[in-house]
C-alpha cells in the first residue's frame, strides 16, 4: 500500500534488536535517503507530536508468500475463492493470519494467478511491540521479501530471462527473495552465514538447467567483501552467475520499506491492517470515506437544486405568461367576469360586442356608397348606356337598361370589380330600337 | 462500529438525494414539457389579444371622434332642403344605440320624379355635412315618360346628438 498523501517519512528496521533508521524524502520520481540516529530530536519531536510517519517491515522469518492459482478466468469470481485456497496451503487457521494478495492477474492458460503476502497476528504484534519499544509506532509494515525483491529490481535492473537471487545479509539472519526477470518467485530465510542451506534453497528454486543466476547483494553484512566474496563463491559452485552488490547496502532495506511507501510500483502491502490497523490510518481511511460519499451527498444535493430550480424556473414562466394574458384581458374588458382559462374567450366576446355597437359609427368613415354612385353614372355616360334601374348598397349592386352594343355593357364589370364587386352580366338580343338589354347583378367581395 | 455507521449512512443519505435529484429532475424535465405546449397556446393567446387591442383600440379611436365633434348636428331634411325642389317624402328608419353622446339615425329619402342630374349635389351635401349623412342605400328607376328623371329612394345614415329633434 501506498501513501499517496505523504512526501516523505522514517523507514526502520530492526537488525539484532537495534533499529536503524532512515528519513526519506519524494522529490518527483526518486527518494532520498538519510541516515537518523533513533535519539535524534527532530525525529523524536515529530514522534511525540505524531507528525511522524513510520514504516516498517515484517522479517521473512515471521512472514511468508505464496503464489496461488485459481482455475477460474474472472479475477473477481478467483478474488472470492482465493483465501479459501491459501487457508488449504497454511498450517494453521486463515483466521490467525493477516493476509493481501498484491497482485491478482489472469494467466496465459485463462486461469487467475495471486501472490499471497501474510504473517500470523501474533507475529505482527510482536513486531509492532518490538518498534513500539524503540519508541516507534509504525503506520505502515511492508514485508522484507517483497521489498528487497523490487528495490533491487529499482536499483539494479534484471536482464530478461535470467534468474535473479537477492540476499539480505544481516548479523541474525540471511534473506533471500528469488525470481526471474523482473518477476518475483519467492522468499526465504536462512540462519546468518549458512551457505548450504543457501545453496538447498537455490537448486530447489532455480532449476540446474536455468542458466547463469544472477546474485545481489545487500544488508549490513554486504558491506564486507570477503563475506560476500565467499558465500558467492559457495553458491555460484552449485548456480553460476555474476555477482553485484548494491550502494548503501546497511540501509537498503529501510530505503526499500521508504520506497514503496513513498512511489508507485508493484507488490505494495501492508501487513498493520484489519485488527491491527493504525489509529492514524484508520482516521485517516475514514476521512476519506467520509468525503467521498459526502462528495456524492453534494451531487445529489446539486441534481435536487437543479431539478427543483428547473420546475420552479418552468412554473414561474408559465406564471409570468399567465399574468401577462390576464393583465391584457382586464385592460380590454374591465367590466367582464374573467374566469380562469376563459379570458380570451371574455375579451373576444367583449370586443365583439364594442365593435357591432360602433359598427353605425365606423361606418361614418368607411368609403361612401357615393364613390360607387359617381363611378357607375360616369362609366354609363361614358359607355353611352341608359340606366333604366340602379339599386346599390355596400353588398349589393344591381343595373338594368340598355347598351347601343354587345360589349358595352360588359366594361362596366371591370369597374364593379376595382368597386369591390362581382359582376355578372345578362344580356338579350337588340330590339326594334337596336339597343342591347342588359342587366348586371354584382355582390360584394366575400358576400353572398 | 460508530465510523463504519457514519460512512454507511452517508452512503445511504447519498444514494437517497441522488435518486431524488434524478427523479425531481426527471419530474422537471416532464413539467417543462407540459409548460412548454401552455406557454405555446399562452403565446398565440397574447399574439390575438394584441390583435383584439388593436380593433378596441380602433373602436376607441371612432368613439373619440365623435365625442370630438361639436354637440349639434341637424336632421337631414333640414340639410338637404335647400336642394330638393320637389316634394319628397323623409321617413325615419330608427335609431340606433347611443354612444359619445350621439345616436345613429337612418332616414330614406323618397322622391317621385327627381332630375337624375341633381342627384350628385345632393349626395354631396348631405354627405359633406359633420357629423356626415352617409349613402347607404341608393333605388333608381328611370321615368319613362320623363327621360332623365326618374323615382329615387336614397337611404342616409346619419348620427343626432342626444335629446336632439326627429327631423
Amino acid at each position: 500500500m501506498r501513501a499517496g498523501w505523504a512526501r516523505e517519512c522514517y523507514s526502520v528496521s530492526l537488525f539484532g534488536g537495534e533499529p536503524r533508521i532512515v528519513w526519506a524524502r519524494r522529490r518527483g520520481d526518486s527518494v532520498s535517503a538519510t541516515p537518523v540516529e533513533p535519539d535524534d530530536p527532530t525525529l523524536r519531536a515529530r514522534l511525540a507530536s505524531g507528525a511522524a510517519l513510520v514504516v516498517g517491515g515484517m522479517s521473512v522469518r515471521r512472514s511468508f508468500t505464496r503464489w496461488l492459482e485459481a482455475p477460474f478466468g474472472s479475477i473477481r469470481k478467483a478474488r472470492r475463492v482465493l483465501p479459501s485456497i491459501l487457508d488449504v496451503e497454511l498450517p494453521f487457521p486463515l483466521e490467525a493470519c493477516i493476509y493481501l494478495f498484491p497482485t491478482v492477474a489472469r494467466t496465459a492458460q485463462g486461469h487467475v494467478r495471486a501472490l499471497a503476502v501474510a504473517a500470523r497476528y501474533a507475529d505482527v504484534q510482536a513486531a509492532i511491540r518490538e518498534l513500539d519499544r524503540c519508541g516507534l509506532d509504525p503506520l505502515f509494515l511492508d514485508q522484507e521479501g517483497v521489498a528487497l525483491w523490487t528495490q533491487a529490481c529499482r536499483e539494479h535492473a534484471p536482464a530478461a530471462g535470467r534468474a535473479r537471487v537477492v540476499v539480505h545479509l544481516c548479523e541474525d539472519h540471511i534473506a533471500v527473495a528469488i525470481g526471474h526477470g523482473a518477476v518475483f518467485a519467492d522468499a526465504h530465510a536462512a540462519p546468518a552465514a549458512d551457505a548450504r542451506q543457501l545453496s538447498r534453497l537455490l537448486r530447489a528454486a532455480v532449476p540446474a538447467d536455468g542458466g547463469e543466476v544472477e546474485y545481489v547483494w545487500a544488508g549490513p553484512g554486504a558491506q564486507d567483501e570477503t563475506y560476500v566474496a565467499a558465500l558467492h563463491g559457495e553458491l555460484a559452485a552449485v548456480r553460476p552467475g555474476p555477482s553485484h552488490v548494491l550502494a548503501e547496502p546497511d540501509l537498503f532495506l529501510c530505503r526499500a520499506f521508504a520506497t514503496r511507501l513513498l512511489l508507485d510500483g508493484p507488490l505494495r502491502c501492508n501487513l498493520r491492517t484489519d485488527r491491527l490497523i493504525h489509529d492514524g490510518l484508520r482516521r485517516r481511511l475514514f476521512r476519506r470515506a467520509r468525503n467521498t460519499a459526502l462528495a456524492y451527498v453534494a451531487c445529489g444535493l446539486v441534481l435536487c437544486g437543479i431539478g427543483a430550480a428547473w420546475r420552479l424556473l418552468c412554473a414561474r414562466r408559465d406564471r409570468h405568461a399567465k399574468q401577462a394574458v390576464v393583465t391584457q384581458a382586464r385592460a380590454l374588458a374591465p367590466r367582464a367576469t374573467l374566469q380562469p382559462g376563459q379570458e380570451l374567450r371574455a375579451v373576444r366576446r367583449a370586443v365583439a360586442q364594442q365593435t357591432e355597437r360602433l359598427r353605425p359609427f365606423a361606418r361614418a368613415f368607411a368609403p361612401s356608397l357615393s364613390r360607387t354612385l359617381v363611378r357607375i353614372v360616369a362609366a354609363g355616360k361614358t359607355l353611352e348606356l341608359r340606366y333604366q334601374a340602379l339599386s346599390l348598397t355596400d353588398e349589393r349592386v344591381t343595373i338594368a337598361g340598355t347598351a347601343p352594343d354587345w360589349d358595352r355593357c360588359a366594361r362596366l364589370l371591370p369597374i364593379l370589380q376595382e368597386l369591390g364587386y362581382t359582376a355578372r352580366v345578362e344580356r338579350e338580343d337588340a330590339l326594334a330600337d337596336e339597343r342591347v338589354r342588359f342587366s348586371i347583378a354584382a355582390n360584394a367581395h366575400g358576400a353572398h | 462500529m460508530n465510523r463504519t455507521r457514519t460512512i454507511q449512512g452517508l452512503w445511504l443519505l447519498a444514494l437517497a438525494l441522488l435518486l431524488a435529484g434524478v427523479l425531481l429532475i426527471v419530474g422537471a424535465a416532464r413539467h417543462a414539457r407540459v409548460v412548454e405546449t401552455r406557454l405555446i397556446g399562452r403565446l398565440a393567446a397574447v399574439a390575438e389579444l394584441r390583435v383584439l387591442q388593436e380593433r378596441a383600440a380602433a373602436n376607441e379611436a371612432v368613439r373619440r371622434a365623435f365625442e370630438a365633434l361639436p354637440d349639434e348636428s341637424s336632421p337631414l331634411r333640414a340639410v338637404l332642403k335647400p336642394c330638393l325642389e320637389q316634394a319628397a317624402e323623409f321617413r325615419e328608419l330608427g335609431d340606433g344605440d347611443t354612444i359619445a353622446g350621439w345616436r345613429p339615425r337612418r332616414t330614406e329619402l323618397v322622391v317621385n320624379e327627381m332630375p337624375l342630374a341633381d342627384l350628385p349635389a345632393l349626395v354631396v351635401r348631405a354627405e359633406t355635412h359633420r357629423p356626415p349623412w352617409r349613402l347607404a342605400k341608393c333605388d333608381i328607376t328611370a321615368s319613362a315618360r320623363a327621360p332623365g328623371t326618374g323615382r329615387v329612394v336614397l337611404v342616409f345614415e346619419g348620427f343626432v346628438p342626444v335629446g336632439g329633434s326627429d327631423q
